[in-house]
């Protein structure tokens, strides 16, 4: 069965209300039951989706500010991340020994539990500042980056590399005249991954303290018994990782169609 | 005027002798065309001419002058690999130029535009190359082994991969842009017609590194479909063949 484009807004729509109304009464029925029992009311920790709206509208300004400190701190993390995977593919390009050392090595430091580290990063760049939350970003999100990108370059068409060769072209001119080119669309490509990364790096940044910051905000709202907060906090996130992705995937089409 | 002089090379691998003791001479205008079995060393003789691989012995010339080692060299051998090759993330018009940023040449608009012109791909410039059809692709490529107006121009089986009635109108294109740009090329291909068709010299490689070449003549006949039934074509077909 196929639907109207416009018809899909409104099936989501709908299966949006059918889930709200839905939640509210399990909730509601599963809270009043654990109440007569004389156990926790789930609401404790699953707050109804009405007092997630409602705690998002009385703290509207304030988590707005939270959302620009987290946005803030990963645009720039993921700025850096985008810096760092091209420049260490231009190099491992342009020399086959710093390749043979940087892919694995780097390979290997994905494989650490990056966000483990977090409190020794924050203890290094120091608590309350912005360096440790973006390089924590900036190593979550480089490594999507790096991988879709040294892809693009390695697999230029070997018909092109060979054009390049027979006109005596150096390694620098045939990276920025060629791979460069096809690195385009491997690099917004990527940003799907790589910008839910760097937002995760921020947040887990800021669950370590640094007075403002989404992450912040989820911890200081867990220790004042407050999940509809929480919960607003986190939803906000959501709804911004989806509607960057939908951005990412409206700027693929436009500058990369054949990605 | 000999064009290009291919004396005396010779290429090996590891212990496998692929090219042994090879001369060719093409002249201004003409067109060679390489066949032999897979493994004979044709890919690597069109390479070793277009300069991406270097041979053990032996010497490429262009207008009397050695092309080994020589930069100044570079663009005079256009070359067309097997397959299109474009580059995905250009369009038409930035896919023929490449070889001129590639070379550092200044870009020449109306050269661009006359190669687009010439492979009747007006209307596609600003076309990815994934819009469009297999035989439209190898047009771009060929273009692009002409943009930097070579002295000779190299394809090294560059139809395999289209059908039928797209590789037809390719050959006619190529012996077209032969007549109107006094085009001297050198081409690769598994098939005897194709070979006999758009041949003035054959040269059919064996196994064991030694060539024979054909010259093909059919008189005042022009070069259309037409010619492939007659009798001279299907005897040039069977000799070759034969040498196989």
């Amino acid at each position: 069965m196929t639907l109207h484009k416009g018809m899909h807004i409104v099936f989501i729509v709908l299966i949006l209300i059918a889930g709200f109304v839905a939640a509210e009464v399990i909730i509601a029925n599963l809270s009043l039951h654990a109440l007569k029992q004389g156990a926790t009311p789930i609401e404790v920790f699953l707050p109804k989706p009405s007092s997630v709206i409602g705690a998002y509208i009385e703290n509207f300004s304030h988590l707005n500010e939270d959302l620009f400190y987290t946005l803030y701190r990963s645009m720039v993390g993921l700025a850096l991340g985008a810096l760092l995977a091209i420049s260490i593919s231009f190099v491992a390009f342009l020399s086959t020994s710093f390749d043979r050392v940087a892919t694995p090595a780097l390979q290997a430091i994905n494989a650490f539990p990056i966000v483990g580290f977090a409190p020794l990063l924050i203890l290094i760049f120091g608590q309350g500042s912005d360096s440790g939350i973006i390089f924590l970003s900036m190593l979550l999100s480089y490594f999507p980056i790096y991988v879709s990108i040294s892809h693009a370059i390695r697999n230029t068409p070997k018909g092109i590399q060979e054009i390049a060769i027979a006109l005596g072209a150096s390694k620098y001119k045939d990276f920025i005249v060629i791979r460069m080119s096809e690195m385009k669309g491997a690099l917004i490509s990527s940003l799907r991954l790589a910008f839910p990364a760097s937002v995760i790096g921020a947040t887990v940044g800021e669950w370590l303290g640094t007075g403002r910051g989404i992450g912040q905000l989820v911890t200081v709202s867990l220790y004042r018994f407050e999940p509809e907060i929480m919960y607003a906090a986190l939803s906000t996130l959501i709804i911004v990782n989806l509607l960057a992705l939908w951005l990412i995937i409206r700027l693929e089409r436009k500058v990369a169609p054949w990605a | 005027m000999n064009v290009l002089e291919v004396t005396n090379v010779s290429k090996s691998f590891v212990d496998n002798q692929v090219i042994n003791d090879f001369n060719l001479t093409l002249k201004a205008g003409k067109s060679t065309v390489i066949v032999g079995k897979s493994g004979t060393g044709k890919t690597t003789l069109v390479k070793i001419i277009s300069g991406i691989i270097k041979p053990d012995t032996g010497a490429v010339g262009l207008l009397g002058k050695s092309i080994n080692n020589n930069s100044t060299a570079a663009g005079s051998i256009g070359y067309v690999p097997q397959s299109p090759s474009l580059l995905q993330s250009m369009k038409v018009r930035e896919n023929v130029l490449l070889p001129l940023k590639i070379a550092s040449k200044h870009v020449d608009v109306s050269t661009v535009a006359q190669m687009i012109r010439l492979l009747r791909l007006e209307g596609f410039e600003g076309y990815y190359p994934y819009q469009l059809s297999r035989g439209q692709q190898q047009r771009v490529s060929l273009a692009r082994g002409l943009v930097l107006n070579p002295k000779v121009l190299v394809l090294d089986e560059p139809f395999a991969s289209v059908d039928e009635i797209a590789k037809e109108e390719l050959n006619l294109e190529l012996l077209r842009l032969k007549a109107t740009l006094k085009l001297s090329f050198i081409l690769v291909t598994h098939s005897i017609e194709e070979a006999v068709f758009l041949a003035d010299e054959i040269i059919v490689l064996s196994d064991d590194g030694s060539y024979k070449k054909i010259k093909i003549d059919f008189g005042k006949k022009s070069r259309t479909v037409e010619l492939k039934n007659t009798k001279k074509f299907f005897e040039y077909q069977s000799m070759i063949r034969r040498m196989l």
